[in-house]
């Protein structure tokens, strides 16, 4: 390729501005105003051009679907962690959980931290808990999903 | 994520379902391995997960998401490179063209040049500065702005526009052959 003295568009702000031209980002006055500058600078042309071939070039590039356990396994991270974290969790993030769902799980942490009279630990005691959080949050998740629709802020 | 705190309007479960394959696919392209791009989207999520109290309103999510991501890649990618590792992978790079023909099953020329260029493609991303790397894959891939990407990586706007530029300046050299 032959190398042309830089143009003034191909840094600072403008250097931006023929970047988005090249992806057609632009729109309206500027678009119109970049070709008018395209068409006349050869250097620019050769950006364009270039740029132009190097993202459908990347284009091709794509990336493998993400693994249909992804969920769980996340699930699964966000279960593991510290216990007392996750009832902190809980309690802070849903204030206007219903009196009777605390009252549940205080219940249940209670019967977890109770010493153990039972020879037998309190295995089940766990796995009830977990249970119990488990459908807390899926309360949780459900009541939210709801009303969901705002977009994600890009 | 105001409203994931808030728990009115939105929720982990939705936030996941919108941005996972997004953060995925950046971290993929970050450190070239779904596996480890997996697993360290898990390691975003979970502290979007754990820090949905202390989120900043003021901050955009998607910004401090990819910032997350970006530097939990940025951190990947120096610790393998100190493990000598990405040695290892400009190889693998290098050589993905035989090992991943040599993995599938159809010998069809066009499949052969096809795996090139992809090959191509990645060793040339994969050789960019990283702070480039990851601009050039958000602003390509992710489609993010110059403001936005500036805020994900922390530096001003027109320095991502310098950056930005040198980095395709880069990519046009190196793969100029293939237009
Ligand atoms: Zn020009």
């Amino acid at each position: 390729m032959r190398h042309l003295a830089q143009c003034v568009m191909q840094s600072g702000d403008e250097a931006g501005l023929l970047l988005d031209y090249c992806a057609g980002r632009l729109s309206g006055e500027r678009e119109e105003a970049m070709r008018r500058h395209v068409a006349l600078c050869e250097s620019c042309r050769q950006v364009v051009e270039g740029q132009q071939s190097l993202w459908s070039a990347l284009d091709a590039w794509e990336a493998p679907e993400v693994s249909a356990g992804f969920d769980q396994a996340l699930a699964r991270r966000i279960e593991t962690a510290p216990f007392y974290q996750r009832w902190l969790e809980y309690f802070s993030w849903k204030p206007a959980l219903s009196a009777v769902a605390v009252a549940a799980a205080l219940l249940a942490v209670v019967t977890l931290r109770e010493p153990a009279a039972a020879p037998v630990p309190a295995e089940a005691d766990v796995a009830d808990v977990e249970k119990l959080e488990q459908a807390l949050e899926d309360i949780e998740i459900l009541t939210v999903l709801n009303t969901a629709g705002q977009p994600a802020q890009m | 994520m105001l409203r994931v705190r808030e728990g009115d309007s939105s929720s982990f479960a939705l936030l996941l379902s919108r941005h996972r394959a997004p953060v995925v696919n950046f971290l993929f392209r970050m450190v070239q391995n779904q596996a480890v791009a997996e697993e360290l989207a898990q390691e975003v999520f979970l502290r979007v997960y754990r820090a949905r109290q202390t989120y900043e309103v003021s901050a955009k999510f998607t910004t401090w998401l990819f910032r997350i991501a970006s530097r939990l890649a940025l951190n990947w990618l120096r610790d393998t490179r100190k493990e000598k590792a990405q040695a290892s992978l400009d190889r693998e790079v290098a050589d993905g063209v035989a090992w991943e023909v040599a993995d599938r099953a159809p010998t069809v020329e066009h499949t052969l040049v096809k795996e090139a260029r992809m090959a191509e493609i990645r060793r040339a991303i994969a050789r960019l500065p990283e702070k480039q790397r990851a601009a050039v894959l958000m602003h390509k891939y992710q489609e993010m702005g110059y403001a936005q990407i500036a805020g994900v990586l922390g530096c001003s706007e027109p320095a991502i526009k310098s950056l930005l530029f040198r980095a395709y300046e880069t990519l046009r050299g190196r793969l100029s052959h293939m237009g």
